[in-house]
């Protein structure tokens, strides 16, 4: 359980550094995603050297990740116009698309359920799906492109996630569409880039 | 890049200490992660430095001129079953940096009120 906590810690802590390096020329892009690959790496194997537990490896990754996160913030908006490229602008709008995902698409299908006026003769079993599926689909499309996108069943579970909360709320499909569009493309351009 | 344009921020010297340190005890290219053990001990604490906080002083630093990089060569990582690395280098510029770092007196702090007598 506890290695779990740390692999998917590990996975989203990788899906960060690619939405903050998204639109960026892809050499740069691709170097700085390869020097932190490379920091995680190093930090798992110094973890094994001086035995720690895998609580504490999960714990130390994540505040590594959670405290340099402003920093990052800060790196990338202080590169300027000079962290933008024509090249990236695929990968940039389909972070957008992610992040809209998230960050609005999740709080305005909660909102929405919890406000009740658009699903009035819904059971309370359903209104706790129209509230859970959206995470879970959400998580799902996360999942997928924090696996680096080159994975075929991360796009069938998307898919499903996508199914199931048409079926229980056929509205609220924007959001993870969208997302999944977004990690589609990215798939779509990877394997092009990577011939 | 914007930034200050002289000086160096506080990670920005412990970074370079701990660079020249291990240069002086045979290592002279590094890589992000080795620093950043370099200062947990050297502060004698159990976390490590932020992660985007170190690369974020290791890329200014670098564009600054105090340090210079290349990629490490692929099949060294291979052989070892590690991803490759970034290896830093401290430049002259570096070291003068923090020579004057460390000459240069602290900068007062202008906000805090002189102590009521």
């Amino acid at each position: 359980m506890i290695r779990l906590l740390g692999q998917t810690i590990e996975r989203l802590d990788a899906g960060w550094v690619w939405l903050y390096t998204a639109g960026m020329p892809r050499a740069e892009a691709v170097g700085r995603r390869d020097e932190l690959a490379s920091d995680q790496w190093e930090m798992t194997a110094l973890a094994r050297t001086e035995g720690w537990s895998d609580l504490a490896l999960a714990l130390q990754r994540l505040l590594r990740w959670l405290l340099g996160m402003p920093a990052d913030m800060s790196w990338r908006a202080c590169l300027g116009r000079g962290g933008f490229s024509r090249e990236g602008m695929p990968d940039l709008i389909a972070a957008c698309l992610l992040a809209f995902g998230y960050l609005a698409g999740l709080p305005l299908s909660m909102a929405s359920a919890v406000r009740g006026a658009s699903f009035a003769g819904h059971s309370g079993s359903q209104e706790l799906l129209i509230l859970i599926v959206p995470v879970v689909v959400a998580l799902c499309v996360g999942g997928f492109l924090f696996q680096e996108v080159r994975r075929i069943p991360g796009t069938l579970i998307s898919l499903a996630g996508v199914a199931s909360l048409a079926v229980a709320l056929w509205w609220t499909i924007t959001m993870p569409l969208m997302s999944v569009a977004a990690a589609l493309g990215i798939l779509y351009r990877e394997r092009r880039l990577r011939g | 890049m914007r930034g200050r344009p002289s000086g160096l921020l506080p990670l920005e010297q412990s970074v370079i200490e701990a660079a020249l340190e291990l240069r002086s005890e045979g290592t002279p290219v590094f890589h992000g992660f080795i620093i950043a053990t370099h200062m947990r001990e050297d502060a004698g604490g159990r976390q490590l430095t932020a992660r985007g906080t170190l690369y974020k002083a290791l890329d200014r630093l670098e564009r600054r001129g105090y340090l210079r990089s290349r990629w490490e060569d692929a099949d060294i990582a291979m052989a070892e079953g590690r991803p490759r690395r970034r290896l830093y280098e401290v430049t002259a510029a570096g070291e003068a940096a923090l020579a004057q770092s460390k000459a240069a007196p602290a900068v007062p702090n202008l906000m805090r009120r002189p102590a009521q007598t």
